[in-house]
């Protein structure tokens, strides 16, 4: 299978893009050089033509891009969460329509069901409340653009939120975000999202737009994960447990 | 009451601008602005609809980009998009720090598109857009619209309107579409949703569907007709429907 990864230079973009390549053909696209790939190519998310030509020959589109920051020398066109952010979903879309494309995983956030947290377990069908911070309504809004492209047109789309990123990989990374996820339930490894994006790239879906959380597991999470292990068959392999009881 | 509109330009705006001018001090506002009683503002300039929101007690939001023919899709679908969503964005954040009373957002009927045509929809129902920049445009605004109504309550005021039709230019041979509104009851609906105090719900957001009111209508007019709003459009368009041509 032929994946093109938007966002491949990124924190997460870059090990989903390594990994994914055990498996698949890999194209990397961003709007900074990326190392390592074979195929990459710098492009502008403001630009359908950009997204269109990435899209030759692909089968199916993890889709990592967001407007993170200013991105200093490395900065085409304009870059804004209602911007390159959800207009990005919607042309990046439109393209993988056009192109014929399947399967389009977006990835989102599970902070955008913040306010709800207050609740313990949270499943996938906990309806969004991102306020009105760029970030989180952006993310809301872009996963509303997949829903209604999914149900309009011949493709998939499953989208993963996760929150707390972090790496066993590089030192000083083990705990990302601690304010935002201070507690070891909301937690996930880089190598264990990419191994999510292989799995929703190429799983039957049972409806044409699905959404599944993605973290490490725990018993008694908060986002449980038990649709993403009985549907695509994840299972996490890192536990970020131990490393939170070194911590104490 | 001091009153600001954007899009006053537009279809609905050159209506709506001189029948709200007799009744209240209103300032029209549009990207063609700049001549006598029209102010330029574009939407997507912060520092604009700063100055727009500055000293009103509501804004009339309708601006919305129209589709240009000499532009490519692509770049007709960017500024269809970003003066929707990043437009919305501004005006309801720069209303919300100006202490603005009330947005009423001008909306669309038409991303219930994805129901068949036998279902009655009403508020209660999720939108089902296509995906054409204008009804993703539409319903992601509105998205932006409720987020905002959760901060203040009272601030947004979301008004889907049926497909705009001026009953006293319609040709007697003009096909009846059920969305049809005629632009007068648009215009009362308006001026009625500048007074209201209260939403119907158990939300902080307004959101109320208007269109004709027909028999067999694909739109309940329920919640606009008999809450808070107490609105009943007054054309039916009797002479354009077909059982009545029969």
């Amino acid at each position: 299978m032929k994946v093109l990864v938007t966002g491949a230079a990124g924190y997460i973009g870059s090990i989903v893009a390594r990994d994914l390549g055990q498996q698949h053909q890999v194209r990397g696209v961003d709007m900074r050089p990326m190392d390592g790939l074979s195929d990459s190519r710098i492009i502008d998310m403001n630009s359908y033509e950009d997204l269109y030509e990435a899209m030759d020959g692909v089968d199916g589109v993890a889709h990592l891009a967001w407007p993170m920051g200013k991105y200093e020398g490395f900065a085409p066109g304009e870059n804004t969460d209602l911007g390159a952010g959800v207009r990005g979903v919607f042309q990046l879309l439109r393209a993988a329509v056009e192109r014929g494309i399947q399967r389009v995983v977006f990835q989102s956030t599970i902070n955008i069901t913040g306010p709800s947290w207050d609740n313990w377990r949270l499943t996938e069908e906990e309806l969004p409340r991102p306020g009105v911070g760029g970030y989180t309504l952006g993310k809301t809004l872009a996963e509303e653009v997949c829903r209604s492209f999914a149900r309009v047109h011949p493709l998939s789309i499953a989208v993963i939120r996760f929150g707390g990123v972090f790496t066993l990989e590089e030192s000083g990374r083990e705990s990302a975000a601690p304010d935002l996820h201070p507690i070891p339930s909301s937690c996930v490894e880089r190598r264990d999202i990419a191994q999510a994006y292989g799995l929703a790239l190429t799983r039957p879906l049972p409806s044409p737009f699905e959404v599944f959380h993605i973290f490490h597991q725990r018993p008694g999470e908060r986002f449980p994960i038990d649709k993403a292990r009985k549907i695509l068959g994840f299972e996490p392999r890192y536990n970020c447990e131990e490393l939170w009881r070194r911590g104490q | 009451m001091k009153i600001a509109i954007t899009g006053a330009a537009g279809f609905l705006g050159r209506i709506l601008t001189p029948k709200l001018a007799a009744l209240h001090e209103v300032f029209p506002s549009d990207l063609v602005g700049g001549t006598a009683g029209m102010e330029q503002v574009d939407v997507l300039e912060i520092e604009d609809v700063q100055r727009l929101c500055a000293d009103v007690e509501v804004v009339i939001h309708l601006a919305c980009a129209a589709w240009r023919d000499e532009l490519s899709g692509a770049e007709n679908e960017t500024r269809i998009l970003d003066t929707r969503l990043k437009g919305t964005w501004n005006l309801m954040q720069a209303a919300m720090d100006a202490g603005v009373r009330r947005v009423i957002q001008v909306s669309d009927l038409c991303i219930f598109a994805g129901y068949d045509a036998s279902v009655m929809v009403s508020e209660d129902f999720i939108p089902l857009p296509d995906t054409t920049a204008y009804q993703q445009s539409v319903y992601l605004s509105e998205l932006i619209g409720r987020e905002f109504a959760r901060l203040k309550k009272g601030l947004v005021l979301t008004l889907r309107l049926g497909k705009l039709v001026a009953a006293g230019g319609l040709p007697a041979a003009a096909e009846f579409d059920p969305a049809w509104l005629d632009t007068t009851d648009a215009v009362e609906a308006i001026v009625r949703a500048l007074e209201l105090d209260e939403f119907d719900g158990l939300v902080n957001w307004g959101l109320y569907n208007l269109a004709a009111d027909v028999p067999a209508s694909p739109y309940s007019l329920l919640k606009i007709k008999s809450g808070q709003f107490g609105f009943h459009p007054r054309q039916n368009f009797d002479a354009w429907r077909k059982e009545n041509r029969a």
